[in-house]
């Protein structure tokens, strides 16, 4: 069953509100669509300005689409009463990338794990909250003297600790992650990662997974988006998109990750071409002509849309299960 | 993951917030210290020595009539030309004048907080609208304003505080509403905003605390400001009325006998000036406290 | 083995209102002319203030012991014969492109400048050597790439500005600074292969500082790894991975995720990197450490050879009179 899904979302940045007019920028999101599976992971990849969190904020109800909908268990977030909007809030939680920053640095943990329940379970007595507040500390690895501490005396990945704190408190069905690790020390990324896998467990919630790292993907999800410029362009299970990825622009990303190990192996199907600077007004086309090795003629005339290439396996490449 | 040990806190600094951390530092500054003393003890005595004091300060000597400072006959700062004691005269106008600052100031910062908040996390067109209606009172002669508060509601003392925060708001509304701005960038507005945190929540909770640093910063150099505001509107003869006082009436008055007792300028400028420069000093300290952040 | 910079108890420290930071403690390091030095570590770790101190770019507040580089001790340099080998021979990428360009002026004014302030050319000529170095950092058409302003290229493109700016003078080292971690993964290869082009062509020798293991893997032929301010273990990168000498490296590998593993196979490490405000006793990975022993946080291990090129930090290892 699916607690989440996102059909044909159009997403547009209006940027510089003014008094008379909005200024329009460049689509950020188009014909996105999602399913998130009840205690699953679902990874969205992509790189800097592919609109991966934009979409994340728009399924977090933050930014209402031009286009398209949002379903939460059936019903669409933007569309509904007060009272279940607020309801969905509460069912939905979100871990951010920087740590420090998505902790207000002049409250205390207390203050700050208490929020969610004062907003949300504001009938609960004072000795209900504690309790609920230590068991959150106690499920991340914090201990309750860090009650009292200011978030700058924490460090990076004690910090990430306290926001997922704050985010499993309400014992969300859906927690949406954007980058939580990509801000980390290096030793510390792994136990964030095991601590959301932990959590997962424990609680069975769905995590959609934010990421640019293609192993921290591959670890965690159990399905994976692929997103670039603002469209997703494959969509499948997992263990498909890496073993048999069919669109160019996901086998060249799995390429050009660097592989801590010696000698380097190569991957015979080369790497990314140059950026070099030519950018390809292209109106109609793939919107990854420029960069593909793969480029036909035809790939000029118009975008493919997502369609499936396989069982749970979607790619927006006219030539899926024909690339070599 | 009980099993995995977080580093235990460095001692000291483990349940400190950030406002704690910035009066450590505050504090440590000798011209700081040297400040509060100062200034303390100039409250202090202005506000308890006119109560404990055997005379009023409208009390007049007949005796002595525009006598010079002397210790014998008890007049630490003279009498004026109405044979007045000029001390219990600057304490009462150094009373009347912090007053008026600590509260203009307070007014101002009550309602621009407010307001630049507001337009600042709603943005948009109420921020644009908001905005314009600072701009416009902005426009508005000081003075003209002041008049015409006059004219209306009679002349008060109250009619100042009210005149005097009514104009410095729109400055403090200016600054917390690019506060504001900045503020709700970040990534913990972002999470409030998410959990689902009414607006006003937010607000109250979130932005509000985050953004007060540059406004007491702002504030302590604004008490001066009302201060020596009012001094000009009492100088002109709008503000506060006989027989009370402040150190703004004292000047005038004293400044029209330069020649014949130029101790009646000298005193109460001399009070109005360390009044000043402490508040300023402290404003300084604050700054460098408040916003000495990476040196943490 | 020749080397280009050979540095000798080397400490930095900081002065914070906190007390005083010793970001780099007693650090002895070998850098080989002619090849390419990885120096992997988190943040913290002094892997950056090592090379910014030497060469006078940091803040620290006290600097002591011996750089030897070409043949002269760099710390006993005035600044201005500092500021004489900085860009001349020695020449530095840092991580974030857009900040090193200055968002007002195009881009070939500042590759302009960048020559003009160490070589004596016409305007002409410089404007030839810019054209091609441009053409050596694969952008094509550099007479338009030049007239172009920063923010009016990809984070790809400004790196290569950027490794085209360092390459002015011909340095004999180049430190690269985390050069690909603020770029997507893509672009990462591409700047990556750049900078080995660089290296193979000019022969020069590179530091590349970088937190990301498979970066080592694909460029550097030494390995230096260092946590909390020392360096616990030196090898050739050959080696380096399939040998992995120290517990900090060994547990460093095992969290990294890689395409090859799955959840079972994610070992993360315990707690946190030490905070370095106060002397640490012994070794500072102790506390981390699944082989810790007493004599781990009693005596600090020094650097001993613990098989054929590579060197480790670690009471594992028999501590012999090295």
């Amino acid at each position: 069953m699916s607690v989440l899904s996102a059909n044909e979302v159009f997403l547009r940045y209006d940027s510089a509100p003014s008094m008379f007019k909005k200024v329009q920028l460049d689509d950020v999101v188009m014909h996105a669509s999602l399913r998130v599976e009840a205690g699953k992971t679902l990874a969205i990849v992509g790189e800097s300005g592919s609109g991966k969190t934009t979409l994340a904020r728009s399924i977090m109800g933050l930014l209402k689409p031009r286009r398209g909908s949002i379903f939460f268990e059936n019903e669409n977030i933007y569309n509904v009463s007060p009272l279940f909007k607020k309801y969905i809030q509460s069912q939905m939680q979100m871990v951010f990338q920087d740590p420090l920053a998505s902790l207000n640095p002049m409250m205390n943990v207390r203050e700050i794990l208490e929020e969610p329940l004062l907003t949300h379970r504001y009938l609960l007595k004072e000795s209900e909250r504690n309790q609920k507040v230590s068991d959150a500390v106690d499920k991340v690895g914090l201990t309750a003297a860090d009650l009292q501490r200011y978030p700058h005396t924490f460090s990076g990945g004690q910090c990430q600790r306290i926001a997922i704190a704050r985010a499993i408190i309400l014992e969300p069905k859906i927690l949406v992650c954007d980058e939580p690790v990509s801000a980390l020390d290096v030793s510390v990324q792994a136990q964030i990662l095991k601590l959301l896998l932990e959590l997962q467990q424990q609680m069975g919630m769905a995590l959609v997974f934010i990421s640019h790292n293609l192993a921290v993907v591959k670890l965690m999800a159990h399905s994976v988006s692929v997103m670039y410029k603002g469209r997703i362009l494959e969509q499948g299970d997992t263990d498909k998109i890496f073993s048999a990825p069919q669109h160019p622009y996901t086998r060249d990303l799995i390429a050009a990750v660097p592989v801590p190990m010696y000698p380097v192996v190569h991957n015979n199907k080369g790497r990314l071409p140059f950026d070099v600077g030519l950018q390809v007004v292209c109106t109609n086309g793939c919107i990854y002509l420029d960069r593909c090795r793969y480029r036909k003629n035809v790939c000029q005339l118009s975008q493919p849309p997502l369609e499936d290439c396989g069982a749970n396996h979607k790619s927006a490449c006219i030539f899926a299960n024909k690339l070599l | 993951m009980k099993d995995i040990p977080l580093s235990a806190p460095t001692s000291a600094s483990a349940s400190v917030s950030l406002w704690q951390l910035s009066l450590r530092r505050f504090i440590k500054k000798p011209s700081v210290m040297i400040s509060i003393v100062v200034l303390g003890l100039l409250v202090f005595i202005a506000f308890f020595g006119v109560t404990i004091s055997a005379y009023h300060f409208d009390d007049v000597f007949w005796d002595a009539i525009t006598i010079g400072p002397s210790f014998e006959k008890g007049h630490f700062f003279g009498t004026d030309n109405n044979g007045r004691d000029l001390f219990l005269r600057v304490l009462m106008g150094a009373r009347i004048s912090i007053l008026i600052g600590i509260f203009a100031s307070a007014v101002s910062v009550f309602i621009g907080v407010s307001y630049g908040a507001i337009a600042g996390y709603f943005g948009g067109r109420v921020d644009g609208i908001m905005m314009r209606i600072v701009d416009i009172l902005y426009a508005m002669p000081f003075i003209f304003f002041v008049i015409l508060l006059m004219v209306f509601m009679g002349k008060s003392i109250y009619l100042i505080f009210f005149a005097l925060g009514a104009v410095e708001w729109l400055t403090i509304a200016r600054i917390v509403r690019g506060q504001a701005l900045t503020i709700k960038q970040k990534d913990y507005i972002t999470a409030a905003r998410s959990i689902g945190v009414p607006p006003f929540t937010i607000i109250r909770r979130h932005i509000i605390p985050n953004l007060l640093g540059p406004v007491i910063v702002y504030m302590t150099m604004t008490i001066p400001q009302t201060i020596i505001l009012e001094s000009f509107l009492s100088f002109l003869g709008l503000g506060v009325q006989e027989p009370m006082t402040s150190l703004g009436v004292l000047i005038s008055d004293g400044s029209q006998q330069l020649t014949e007792a130029p101790w009646l300028l000298l005193f109460p400028a001399g009070t109005l000036c360390i009044i000043v420069i402490c508040l300023n000093i402290l404003g300084e300290g604050l700054r460098d406290a408040l916003f000495d952040q990476h040196l943490k | 083995m020749e080397s280009i910079l050979n540095i000798q108890d080397l400490n930095v420290h900081f002065r914070t209102t906190n007390g005083q930071i010793q970001a780099v403690r007693r650090l002895n390091l070998f850098i080989p002319k002619n090849k390419i030095t990885g120096v992997v570590g988190e943040s913290g770790s002094g892997k950056t203030q090592t090379f910014l101190s030497l060469f006078g770019l940091s803040q620290a507040s006290q600097v002591s012991g011996k750089a030897e580089f070409n043949g002269v001790d760099l710390l006993s340099l005035s600044k201005s014969e500092l500021n004489k080998i900085r860009g001349r021979d020695i020449s530095f990428v840092f991580q974030d492109p857009m900040s090193a360009l200055n968002p007002y002026m195009n881009v070939g004014a500042q590759i302009l400048e960048t020559i003009l302030a160490h070589q004596s050319l016409s305007k002409p000529q410089a404007v030839h050597l810019a054209e091609e170095l441009l053409l050596s950092v694969k952008m094509n058409d550099p007479r338009a790439v030049m007239k172009k302003y920063p923010h009016q290229l990809s984070g790809g493109q400004q790196q290569r500005i950027i490794v085209a700016m360092a390459i002015v003078n011909e340095p004999k080292l180049i430190i690269a600074d985390e050069p690909t971690t603020a770029l997507d993964v893509s672009i990462q290869a591409e700047i990556l292969e750049l900078i080995q082009d660089i290296h193979k062509s000019h022969s020069t020798s590179i530091v590349l500082i970088t937190h990301d293991l498979g970066v080592v893997a694909q460029l550097c032929d030494y390995v230096t790894v260092m946590y909390a301010g020392q360096i616990v273990e030196q090898s050739i990168t050959s080696q380096f991975f399939s040998n992995l000498k120290h517990p900090y490296s060994q547990a460093l590998m095992a969290s990294v995720p890689k395409f090859d593993m799955n959840q079972d196979d994610l070992f993360p490490i315990p707690g946190q990197p030490p905070v370095l405000d106060h002397e640490i006793k012994g070794c500072p990975f102790a506390p981390r450490c699944p082989h810790v022993m007493a004599v781990c946080t009693v005596k600090e291990p020094s650097m001993i050879s613990v098989a054929p090129n590579i060197m480790a930090a670690c009471h594992l290892y028999p501590q012999g009179a090295s």
